[in-house]
């Protein structure tokens, strides 16, 4: 009897296990293995070597381009966070009606519209150096030398991650706080709690779990990005994600194997103090 | 007592727009009483409340507390504490980070606000829970834990929004012997909205009636079951007939009321309100008397006849329900041990009779804001 039940749960979980399996297990493992083969510039060696490894560690370039991705991660968490945090908090507490708050959300997935490429390309014309902001300061006499930091720079990169990644912090915040009873609100108001305190004490401890899932899709998306690095980059900035492109258009599949395997085990250690820091199964 | 804690209402009205929630309110509540307001739902006692706690804004009038104009004032300016209808206790935080809430706002040390929140919560028998989360908590233990968070930043007045209206039956009854206790405790004015009588009847010093924003009456419970003021209080409070009369003969000081064609009986003319036509009064279903058949009214007796539509057991008494011949519905509660030797059946002749006394007449100045109220007097 019980037997019989149990195969029918596992029956049932099969076509999950199956697809994970495919799609998820045999990948990763096939990257793992192929981190520790052998290559020259024709073929791919089976074998069990660690030079993959040895020489991603011991290289300037990996390091400068972790310090880089981390960089880039950090600032844009940091921005999409008070962004995302400010916008959701406007909707949900700020607009009365649900009709505006459908209205106001439905603008802001607008620039979902258009693919992610397209909407970075659409940065270059506006910033370049003779793009329409420099063109806009020149002609008001506000500066006399177009400004270079504008584009292919750190500043642009972490622009076009904040105007892709923005709503991704947004969403869940704005989800949390739709949930929270507005009763309590009053109460922190009612024991004289000024606005400020509210928003520490009350409302940020009920958005955590919306800040920790915003959090997890803007770091692991950045952390794992190499588009918008080499066009807002320009070719000049590295990070790890475009590091790992390179060697595959270099068809040194075992070395961008093993920078994958190392990125991997980085964000999935950045994810496990995240999940440290919040209770995400609790507040569920 | 602390003598602090009374609060008034001057014309106060609250208004949505074009739409008034609250009409000409005036209401003076003494310093450690009871007060509950009472009425249906949509009848703008949560409203009144709310802006007695600062949570609403006051479109006209003044609310006074201690003799301060208070109505620009935040709810700890004015010494308010508020309790919720759901509680509001914060979700993330345990009962004693909830009750100490108040004094952490205040800036009070952490050691020092635990230690006076655990006096709170041994003052409502909560004391074993200080590290529980709302969460884990029935509701009832949930609503002692909000009323210590209430007390904790030692308000002159306790507003208190529906209290008992998540509770079951049971609990309910256990809960307002509790926050009746503690109120006589600590001398504090508690006002508590309600939309049930029997509450309001079991708590209060002074019961406000209030419907469609305007009060109806302000009374002691006894008396606002004794003499409702208003066809609306008779029919809200249950329990009570609405009849319409006519006047007719005089003789000596006495006036004849006719009801109902056939019913009549004969009350002093002192008692009669001011004016001409058609009057209104109620009388308590516990006051009919049934007589099988026809009777006459006997002296200081007012009777009709009417036949019997429905007999109903309802425990500590008989409800039964009678049509007279125009279709007016005339409810009586006979004790259980008078309707065992009355033969009663469905469809039986009787005559209800009452005593003139038992007669309250409603003031014509009142029958003018309850025109609205057109709806069947109910049994309870």
């Amino acid at each position: 009897m019980n037997r019989g039940l149990l195969s029918v749960s596992h029956l049932q979980a099969l076509p999950l296990s199956l697809t994970l399996l495919m799609f998820l297990v045999f990948p990763i493992a096939v990257i793992i293995i192929v981190s520790f083969w052998d290559y020259d510039s024709y073929q791919l060696i089976p074998g069990f070597i660690l030079d993959n490894y040895q020489y991603l560690l011991t290289s300037s370039v990996t390091w400068q381009a972790y310090l880089n991705t981390f960089k880039y991660a950090i600032s844009t968490w940091l921005i999409t966070l008070v962004l995302g945090f400010s916008i959701a908090y406007y909707l949900a507490f700020h607009i009365r009606t649900t009709r505006m708050q459908t209205l106001l959300f439905m603008l802001c997935t607008i620039p979902f519209f258009t693919s992610n490429i397209i909407r970075m390309i659409s940065w270059i014309p506006l910033l370049g150096r003779n793009g329409m902001v420099n063109s806009f300061l020149l002609s008001t006499g506000l500066i006399e030398q177009p400004l270079e930091f504008l584009l292919y720079s750190d500043f642009s990169i972490i622009l076009a991650y904040v105007h892709l990644y923005t709503l991704f912090m947004v969403t869940p915040i704005f989800n949390t706080m739709m949930r929270i009873d507005r009763r309590l609100i009053e109460a922190a108001r009612d024991a004289g709690a000024a606005p400020w305190q509210i928003l520490l004490m009350v409302i940020v401890p009920l958005c955590k779990s919306g800040i920790l899932i915003g959090s997890i899709f803007v770091l692991t998306m950045v952390m794992g990005d190499f588009v918008t690095v080499s066009i807002m980059g320009g070719g000049l900035h590295a990070s790890v994600g475009l590091i790992i492109k390179n060697e595959i258009s270099l068809l040194q599949y075992p070395a961008a194997a093993a920078s994958a395997v190392v990125l991997l085990i980085t964000v999935l250690i950045m994810l496990m103090v995240m999940f440290r820091l919040v209770d995400i199964r609790k507040e569920l | 007592m602390s003598g602090k804690g009374l609060v008034e209402l001057v014309s106060v009205h609250k208004s949505y727009g074009n739409r008034p929630a609250v009409t000409d309110v005036n209401l003076r509540i003494p310093s450690g009483a009871y007060c509950c307001l009472l009425g249906p739902s949509g009848c703008g006692k949560s409203t009144t409340l709310r802006m007695l706690a600062g949570h609403e804004a006051v479109t006209e009038g003044d609310i006074l507390m201690d003799n301060r104009n208070v109505t620009l004032l935040s709810p700890t300016q004015r010494g308010t504490a508020m309790m919720f209808q759901n509680y509001a206790l914060f979700p993330h935080m345990n009962c004693l980070d909830n009750v100490a809430f108040g004094l952490r706002i205040g800036g009070m040390k952490t050691a020092e606000r635990h230690a006076r929140a655990r006096e709170l919560l041994a003052l409502v028998n909560m004391q074993d829970y200080a590290q529980s989360f709302p969460d884990q908590l029935s509701g009832g233990q949930q609503q002692r834990v909000a009323l210590a968070r209430a007390l904790i930043t030692e308000p002159d007045v306790v507003l208190l929004d529906e209290p008992l209206s998540a509770l079951d039956p049971f609990l309910r009854i256990k809960m307002r012997k509790e926050l009746k206790s503690i109120q006589q405790k600590l001398g504090l004015t508690f006002i508590h909205v309600t939309h049930s009588q029997e509450e309001a009847f079991a708590l209060a010093d002074l019961a406000v009636v209030m419907e469609g924003g305007r009060i109806q009456q302000i009374a002691e419970p006894r008396e606002l079951f004794e003499q409702p003021a208003t066809p609306f209080v008779a029919q809200f409070i249950g329990g009570h007939n609405l009849l319409t009369a006519q006047p007719g003969a005089r003789q000596n000081d006495q006036v004849q009321l006719h009801f109902d064609p056939q019913g009549s009986g004969w009350i002093d003319s002192h008692r009669l309100p001011a004016g001409q036509g058609e009057l209104s009064f109620s009388v308590r279903c516990d006051h009919i008397d049934l007589q099988p058949g026809q009777h006459p009214a006997a002296a200081g007796q007012f009777a009709v006849t009417a036949s019997i539509s429905d007999i109903e057991f309802q425990g500590q008494f008989i409800y039964v329900e009678c049509t007279t011949s125009t279709g007016n519905t005339l409810m009586a509660y006979l004790p259980d041990r008078h309707f065992g030797q009355l033969p009663l059946h469905a469809g039986d002749l009787v005559t209800l009779s009452w005593s003139a006394q038992h007669l309250n007449l409603f003031q014509p100045q009142h029958l003018n804001s309850t025109a609205q109220v057109a709806q069947p007097a109910m049994a309870i």
